[in-house]
């Protein structure tokens, strides 16, 4: 379980990054 | 309610604490999780070649600025109440306590702070790509000082790899790794960096909602608010199911707290979650009244949370107190037994220790050892002492629990109108979304009301109550300090407000 957390944790911060660019580039907001 | 607060110095230094950390904590979360959208935003920046996102960054970086100043003003006064008001806390556990904020301070700390000066002042001035480097440092840097402080917390509510040396009276450190990995530190961290980066992306709506209502720097928030949204809807996310976790561990370590939070005074199987009610203020532990005057359950929940499975029993605050022989509880009465015991034979063994008896010594010694697990119950003069404020505890966590489940609706009605592209028409939600930031802080502070009050009367769980881990202080002192901290902090905390609102009111520069 503590790896899973601290492995999601990374794993937040990177896909949310990429959701956030995905959807930038969608809406012309890049 | 306030004619019953007892102004003993105890009591003056745990709310000089309380207001220290408290004020401390309106600034940390904010850099925590600024620190990663200013990374995600600057990255962009260095993608596109973009100036707006330059000047977007530059903006938020800003804001980042003056946050980080007073939040390191804060936390130094933290670490040095640790000497001045809780010199036997120091004395004995510093050992372990004091290795974790250590390391915070010579690693994380000047980490950080090394790369905030090449983040803050490096533009135009060091490579592009190492420039990148040092603004992703920050945010690993200040989220790294963040472990090591959490890691210190969470060996306050769960002490593991120590062990107690009765020739020093100290706690020792026996197992590095089992502190810094202690199930209850690695919950408490992804808790709350990701409530911390649910909170920065509140603050970055909230900032992004005032300049859409006046109509200023239209496509710079409506790019920030986006990419913050996505942000703040999946921390919210994370932040509930390591909540959730934390809910588990405290249930599993600190059944008094649960008990408290959950204003339970008597343990139930198919235990039911409160989800509203009012707390009968009159109740005390053991006198038969109701500890509620009015409340809503939702039947096997509390079961299910606490302990995974839905007819699972729940000690209450009475079970925990007096013992329950059907449920193999040892009550706090019986550890207080127990615990006098580990004291007087600690007495006995330094004794004759002294004398040079070292047949006496062993004889005490091996005494003391059979009980010591019980030594903080010792110093306990009542059972009922053993139980932590239960209304505070109660009404915090509903608190947190109730915001943490409205923010990931408000971060999905932000995303709605982002990509509908209507962000500045709804204004019946950018009005309410102005005061987010604040909502978001209300949820933090109730948070760690949550995990401090809830361990109450111990400052480490079981092992040592904060009367003995106090400094030998006069009331007055500890008065004197309280009031001068409060207007200190009060007028930085003003001037954070004035600077903040000042440079969000010039918005980004060259516009």
């Amino acid at each position: 379980m503590i790896y899973f957390l601290l492995l999601s944790w990374v794993a937040l911060i990177f896909i949310s990054y990429r959701v956030a660019l995905v959807l930038l580039d969608k809406t012309d907001l890049l | 309610m306030v004619e019953n607060l007892d102004l003993s110095m105890v009591n003056w230094a745990r709310a000089q604490f309380a207001l220290t950390a408290m004020y401390h904590w309106i600034f940390v979360p904010l850099t925590l999780g600024l620190s990663w959208l200013i990374a995600f935003f600057h990255t962009i920046y260095v993608r596109t070649g973009n100036e707006e996102w330059k000047r977007l960054t530059r903006f938020w970086m800003k804001l980042f600025g003056i946050n980080f100043a007073i939040g390191v003003a804060t936390g130094i006064i933290l670490e040095f109440e640790f000497g001045t008001n809780w010199s036997n806390y120091s004395w004995m556990v510093g050992d372990i306590f004091g290795a974790p904020l250590a390391i915070e301070g010579i690693f994380a700390f000047f980490l950080e702070a090394t790369f905030f000066a090449v983040m803050f002042f490096g533009w135009d001035r060091v490579s592009r790509r190492f420039h990148l480097f040092s603004t992703w440092m920050v945010a690993v840097g200040s989220n790294l000082s963040a472990v090591w402080i959490l890691v210190a917390n969470a060996w306050m509510q769960l002490p593991v790899g120590q062990e107690f040396n009765p020739d020093t009276a100290r706690f020792e450190m026996q197992n590095f790794a089992e502190v810094v990995f202690s199930p209850v530190a690695v919950t408490k961290f992804t808790h709350t960096t990701s409530s911390s980066m649910l909170l920065a992306a509140l603050f970055v709506i909230s900032v992004s909602s005032w300049f859409l209502l006046k109509k200023r720097h239209l496509l710079m928030a409506r790019r920030s608010i986006l990419v913050a949204a996505v942000f703040g809807l999946l921390a919210s996310g994370f932040a509930a199911f390591t909540g959730d976790e934390a809910a588990f561990e405290v249930a599993m370590h600190q059944p008094m707290k649960l008990a408290a939070i959950e204003g339970l005074y008597q343990g139930e199987t198919k235990a039911g979650l409160v989800a509203l009610g009012v707390i009968n203020q009159a109740k005390t532990v053991g006198d038969g009244r109701d500890g509620f005057l009015f409340k809503v359950k939702i039947p096997y929940l509390l079961s299910l949370l606490a302990k995974r499975e839905p007819g699972a029993f729940v000690p209450g605050i009475h079970d925990l107190v007096y013992g329950n022989r059907t449920r193999d509880i040892m009550g706090a009465a019986a550890k207080m037994e127990r615990g006098k015991i580990a004291v007087d034979r600690l007495d006995a063994y330094k004794e004759a220790r002294k004398a040079g008896d070292e047949q006496a010594a062993a004889a005490a010694l091996a005494e003391f050892t059979e009980h010591k697990q019980y030594l903080g119950y010792g110093f306990l003069t009542r059972p009922e002492e053993a139980v932590p404020p239960v209304a505070l505890s109660f009404y915090s966590f509903r608190v947190m629990v109730m915001l943490g489940t409205l923010f990931p609706l408000v971060f999905l009605a932000y995303l709605y109108f982002a990509w509908k592209d209507r962000l500045e028409r709804v204004t019946w939600l950018l009005v309410p979304g102005v005061f987010m930031f604040f909502l978001g802080l209300v949820a933090h502070e109730a948070g760690w009301i949550v995990a401090e009050v809830g361990r109450q009367p111990w400052a480490i769980q079981g092992l040592l109550p904060v009367t003995v881990a106090r400094s030998n202080l006069t009331t007055g002192t500890v008065q004197t300090t309280f009031f001068m901290f409060l207007v200190l902090f009060t007028v930085l905390l003003i001037a954070e407000i004035r600077i903040m609102t000042r440079q969000i009111s010039i918005g980004p520069e060259g516009e």
